[in-house]
């Protein structure tokens, strides 16, 4: 095969040079990573989520070490919408990747609020709302559980905005698809899976909760098989681009999800372990596709699929 | 500007008691850093334990650059520490460094450090004591353990030069008790003008540090450890209650970028 493979990848309305985006919560605002790699190499950045005035976050201990994986209730704290306009917003637009800015709100005026300051930005390549954070008393998940909150959500973030809107989803329900509808219903381009899944550590010695907030969320690869499985059964369910998430921290595991029918993937608690991850990601993706053959990456996309008959979701 | 190196192990000492110094070798010049200082330290290619550790850097650079190895003197805590200590050369350790804020104590022209360890808090303290040394200075440590088996710990910072006076809860060498009575002691009976505290140990053992130093109305600084997913402000899992002067409520301040070294009169213990 000659030349380079062409990493590029289209989800609707969004265009991304590669489909690597790092994930909201694990790569700050982005300048955190310039330190150790050229943050044009990704194919897009997904900021922290932000909330209308500045969040304080959950009194700590937020984290926990689990098998392979981890469990954070760290609260959404934020700079808040006027703070990244004025002080993190002008290295995003000169960073050189597509630049996705999560959203969050306690109500949905406050969701519509944020896509409205945010509608027409240069620099922004598009909105991710976050209806999935198990980590707040108000709004977060509470939304994403629910179809109808999650139609309405999206609906008026639809409403204010005419950047590409992504709706990332919860795994703490029962029927993802029917949450998945509801947010295309509700305008949707595109969908992002998974958050984080409901975990609990208990610290032994002191007989309580391993966090402060009692619970919270898992990540890493310990969730990688499960975020697999509801990609795969989504991209039966729907004709929308998804974006797959959950335990990605190199070129195989973001193949796991892109052959199981996520056009995109995002890169999360892998760069806590290696501020690199993502790029390495990227250059391994790269490297797959040259040493198969394989031209357009976006050929893999739901590869998987094909000539596996339909079955159910579950195990057993 | 901090980087990800690939170290190599050239030794693995057993220092006494359950400590070690891992000494890590590395094939390209390493950055400069401060005392007080950490990195983040892999413990293998697998993924569980999947998280990094934050160690004190535990030696000073070299003074004209060209600093090729760097050093962690740890005690065995947990599965993590557990598994460095089995590390031996030439295993490959993966470290992040240099990160966060370190020593850069408040003091007037004059001023003597009194290094306040507990435990393996001295990690941290050591290169500020050599720095110190180096600088012409004379710094006092004041060096609280469990028992006699731990004060090993403390014998090379000794070594250097420094002032040393020991505490043990045991009573088993030095003045018996915690260090921060320790602490109180040696303030009343020298003064408390012309003395900047440095402080590392445990969460309990700062708190009543500080307590004393608010107390004398010493300046007092503080090297905090949170448990932490990335040390370098994305997780924002580290976090600490502080209160600055003249604020209402408590903001919470990454331990990994706005520390670990932090004023102890914000602190919100």
């Amino acid at each position: 095969m000659s030349g380079a493979p062409d990493l590029s990848v289209a989800l609707g309305p969004l265009r991304l040079r590669n489909p690597v985006l790092t994930a909201s919560g694990t790569c700050g605002y982005g300048e955190e990573l310039a330190p150790y790699f050229d943050v044009s190499k990704l194919g897009g950045i997904v900021t922290k989520s932000l909330s209308l005035l500045p969040r304080q976050g959950n009194a700590p201990q937020r984290l926990a070490e689990t098998p392979s994986g981890m469990i954070n209730s760290i609260g959404l704290q934020n700079v808040g919408i006027e703070a990244f306009l004025a002080d993190k917003l002008p290295f995003l637009q000169g960073c050189g990747a597509a630049v996705l800015v999560s959203i969050f709100g306690a109500t949905l005026d406050e969701f519509a609020e944020l896509a409205a300051r945010l509608d027409g930005r240069p620099g922004v390549s598009g909105l991710e709302l976050n209806v999935s954070c198990p980590n707040t008393l108000r709004g977060g998940v509470e939304f994403g559980v629910d179809p109808e909150s999650t139609r309405r959500v999206t609906a008026a973030v639809r409403e204010r905005t005419k950047l590409p809107v992504i709706v990332k989803l919860s795994p703490n329900v029962t029927d993802l698809p029917l949450i998945a509808r509801a947010a295309l219903e509700g305008g949707a381009d595109i969908l992002s899976l998974v958050n984080t899944f409901f975990g609990m550590k208990i610290d032994v010695a002191a007989r309580r909760p391993g966090l402060s907030s009692g619970s919270g969320g898992l990540s890493g690869p310990a969730i990688r098989p499960m975020a697999v499985h509801l990609t795969y059964r989504l991209a039966r369910a729907v004709r929308a681009p998804i974006i797959g998430i959950g335990g990605i921290g190199t070129a195989t595991d973001a193949l796991e999800f892109i052959l199981a029918g996520a056009t995109a993937v995002q890169v999360g608690t892998a760069t806590f372990v290696d501020p690199c991850a993502s790029a390495k990601t990227v250059a391994g993706l790269a490297d797959y596709c040259r040493a198969h053959g394989v031209g357009r990456i976006s050929d893999l996309v739901g590869a998987a699929h094909r000539g596996v008959a339909p079955a159910g979701g579950s195990g057993g | 500007m901090p980087a990800d190196f690939h170290l190599r192990v050239s030794s693995n000492e057993h220092v006494g008691a359950s400590w070690f110094l891992i000494t890590l070798a590395a094939d390209v010049d390493l950055p400069s850093w401060q005392p007080g200082q950490f990195l983040m330290l892999s413990l293998g290619e697998g993924q569980d334990p999947l998280l990094r550790r934050p160690f004190s850097i535990y030696n000073l650079p070299e003074p004209g650059g060209a600093t090729r190895s760097v050093q962690v003197l740890y005690k065995i805590l947990g599965r993590g520490t557990a598994l460095l200590s089995e590390l031996r050369p030439p295993a490959r350790v993966p470290a992040l460094l240099p990160l966060g804020l370190g020593f850069a104590p408040r003091r007037a022209r004059g001023d003597r450090l009194v290094l306040v360890a507990g435990g393996v808090g001295v990690a941290s303290l050591h290169p500020l004591a050599a720095e110190e040394i180096r600088r012409g200075r004379r710094p006092l440590l004041l060096f609280g353990c469990r028992t006699s088996a731990e004060v090993a710990g403390a014998e090379a910072t000794r070594a250097l030069g420094v002032e040393t006076l020991v505490s043990t809860d045991d009573g088993s060498e030095g003045a018996k008790g915690y260090v921060s009575d320790l602490l109180d002691a040696v303030l009343a009976e020298r003064g408390t003008e012309g003395s900047v505290l440095c402080v590392c140990g445990p969460t309990p053992m700062m708190k009543a540090s500080a307590g004393v130093a608010t107390r004398r109305g010493a300046v007092c600084h503080v090297s905090l450890e949170s448990p932490m997913a990335c040390g370098f402000g994305v997780c924002v899992g580290c976090v600490v209650g502080v209160r600055p002067e003249g604020a209402v409520e408590i903001l919470y301040r990454r331990t990994c970028v706005d520390g670990p070294v932090m004023d102890a009169s914000e602190i919100v213990w």
